[in-house]
């Protein structure tokens, strides 16, 4: 057995945040105690010093681009799924826009074929919204599905036309299946490359507005909202989509999102909803606008708390399916909060 | 000091005043002695300033003026040059741009001069070898040496730049003559304004450092100079404006218009010129337009840029 001993053990699901032991029994946790290996067990045990260290639970990674097959210049699943697991990533959500397009069941085994040789993550693959993302015609999601696709996007383009994105939430809410959005009006991005503002004009380089992201979003809710589909924004950016996001989900749409590491900080302060870790366990102190949520506490894991609601989203969160990651099947969104299991629509 | 100057001339944003000082100091001298040449006097011996040095002009973008001066300034300081053409050239089978100015450099390049239509590719090209590199204009990012010729002209022309008022008019959004207008007039103490169509005016312009106009009256009031901008054809496709004959109606300088603007004030165009879109004929080849004069001290400025860059001055 191996003791990892002196680390800082956080695990929300069992709300454990504090110094532990994990003993580890052929590759499995066998137990997480508080007291330290005895001296019989230091001596017939591997014992690892993890002072100082954090000890989690493997990440999940909802939007990773592993560019195999079609672009392994880039990134192979090999090497994508190695590096997620240097970082304590252990499930990685696979954008479909590789070459070709993951919008047919032998792409999808494929990738998740390789991954299995690779050895390094779990790989959960997302299929095509469109038939090769091209925003015209509705990928055969029922295939996707049963080929093991979590979800539907055309990740890297918008379905920019609004007749298609209400057909394929429709088709996607049958099987199920969360629709995550690349939310960009083209139209207004033009040659943009940039945030649209004085930093772009001092650089010369083409800007993109804010709106164009927003404009997007405010579609794809009222879409969401007439349909009753999951809608999972990808990538916010903009301090419009978390207030549009945010006004939805009151409203009782169904609809997730995410923040990327490389965008600007403040929709993280601003929408403590879209915090990717739990703030209560990292010890990160928020504005605490009210007194019930005066322990800083994200939705994720401690929503049921949070609100005196018993929790749908926690309750799916232990029951769920192994196939799906726990930001998608986590989103205590009103209209479900009675209803039990993933919620289908 | 000729040891302070950068190795690399990519942007006007990033000299202190001394350096452009330094520039237009040496260029000054260039252009008269060029002036005295011309009358039949002696010529300076400048050709043993850089002899024997090699100096690439590398344009992915046309260019008249700024190519052609580049040469002959590379020429006057006894500079050996080699013209790079892009479309006979490997690029087309798919080089890219740093390896084709690494074997640029190979063959012998001091000096590489750089126009691309993509903002900080010089910067890239900088990075990819160690002789000096010469912004010629990326993108809508800067155009260094057009800024310090406008600067030359305009402080030959008014004494000084101190306090003076300099507008810009045209398509700021896409215009590298402007942002490094706005950098090096108001390192020297001048107040820049900018305007022209909204549609045309980049976000947050006003934190580079200048004033904006929204009217053709507003922007020449008092202004001790007006620098116009080409409008570009392709503003029409990506409905920016409606046409160039709404444009030269609200945004054009003409024998109407002129008089808006100051009676000393004088008129400057980076060229090329749409006759009648943006200055009228008779307002370009009139006594205030000073358009011929910022090419001659196009050539100066190069020179200077070029000794200067090669720590040879």
């Amino acid at each position: 057995m191996i003791f990892l001993e002196g680390g800082r053990v956080v695990d929300p699901a069992t709300r454990v945040d504090g110094i532990r032991t994990v003993i580890l029994d052929g590759g499995r946790i066998k137990e997480v105690r508080e007291q330290a290996a005895s001296p019989g067990e230091r001596a017939s045990n591997e014992v690892v010093d993890c002072r100082g260290l954090l000890v989690l639970p493997g990440l999940v990674d909802l939007h990773v681009h592993l560019r195999e097959p079609g672009e392994e210049g880039k990134e192979t699943i090999a090497t994508g799924t190695r590096a997620a697991a240097a970082g304590g990533v252990t499930t990685v959500v696979a954008m479909p826009n590789t070459k070709p397009v993951c919008d047919s069941a032998s792409v999808a085994r494929f990738v998740q074929a390789r991954a299995r040789e690779a050895g390094f993550a779990r790989v959960l693959p997302a299929g095509a919204i469109t038939r090769g993302s091209l925003g015209e015609s509705l990928s055969d999601m029922a295939e996707l599905k049963d080929a093991g696709c979590i979800c539907v996007t055309d990740d890297g383009r918008p379905v920019m036309s609004a007749g298609v994105m209400r057909r394929a939430l429709e088709y996607a809410r049958d099987l199920g299946l969360p629709v995550m959005v690349h939310a960009e009006d083209l139209t207004l991005t033009g040659p943009g490359c940039m945030n649209e503002g004085s930093v772009a004009t001092r650089l010369g380089l083409p800007g993109i507005p804010a709106a164009a992201e927003v404009a997007m979003v405010q579609r794809d809710l009222l879409l969401a909202e007439m349909t009753g589909a999951h809608l999972h924004v990808a990538h916010v950016s903009a301090a419009g989509t978390v207030r549009a996001i945010r006004e939805a989900r009151a409203r009782g749409v169904r609809v997730t999102a995410e923040r990327p590491r490389t965008s600007s900080r403040s929709p993280t302060r601003r929408w403590p909803e879209l915090w990717p870790r739990c703030p209560r366990s990292a010890r990160r102190t928020r504005r605490r606008s009210s007194p019930t949520t005066r322990t800083p506490r994200c939705p994720r894991h401690c929503a049921a708390r949070a609100t005196g609601r018993p929790s749908s989203a926690r309750s799916r969160t232990a029951s769920s399916t192994q196939s799906r990651p726990t930001m998608l099947r986590t989103a205590p969104w009103k209209k479900t909060s009675s209803s039990s299991g993933p919620p289908t629509g | 000091m000729a040891s302070e100057f950068p190795r690399h001339l990519l942007d006007i944003e990033s000299l202190r005043r001394e350096q452009i000082e330094e520039v237009l100091g040496l260029a000054g001298r260039f252009k008269r002695e060029r002036a005295a040449a011309r009358a039949g006097k002696a010529r300076a011996p400048r050709h043993q300033i850089l002899p024997g040095r090699i100096v690439v002009t590398l344009f992915f973008e046309a260019s008249t003026r700024t190519r052609s001066s580049f040469e002959v300034a590379a020429h006057a300081l006894g500079a050996e040059v080699l013209s790079f053409q892009k479309d006979a050239s490997s690029v087309t089978k798919g080089e890219s741009l740093q390896d084709t100015v690494r074997n640029l450099e190979a063959i012998g390049a001091d000096v590489l001069v750089v126009r691309h239509p993509a903002a900080g590719a010089p910067r890239a090209v900088a990075r990819a070898v160690r002789a000096s590199v010469i912004n010629a204009g990326d993108g809508a990012h800067e155009h260094p040496t057009q800024a310090l010729l406008d600067a030359l002209t305009l402080r030959e022309k008014l004494g000084t730049l101190e306090g003076k008022v300099i507008s810009i008019v045209g398509d700021i959004a896409h215009s590298r003559v402007a942002r490094s207008n706005v950098h090096c007039l108001s390192k020297l103490g001048s107040r820049v304004r900018v305007a022209g169509p909204g549609t045309l005016l980049p976000a947050g312009v006003e934190k580079l450092g200048c004033e904006v106009a929204r009217t053709l009256a507003d922007a020449l009031r008092d202004a001790d100079a007006v620098m116009m901008l080409r409008i570009q054809q392709e503003r029409i496709a990506d409905a920016r404006i409606p046409g160039t004959r709404d444009y030269a109606r609200v945004w054009g300088l003409s024998a109407r218009t002129l008089e808006l603007l100051p009676p000393r004030a004088v008129v400057l165009h980076p060229g090329p010129v749409n006759r009648g879109v943006e200055l009228s004929s008779e307002v370009m080849d009139g006594e205030r337009s000073l358009v011929m004069d910022q090419v001659d001290s196009g050539v100066a400025v190069r020179m200077a840029t070029l000794a200067l860059c090669l720590g040879a001055a």
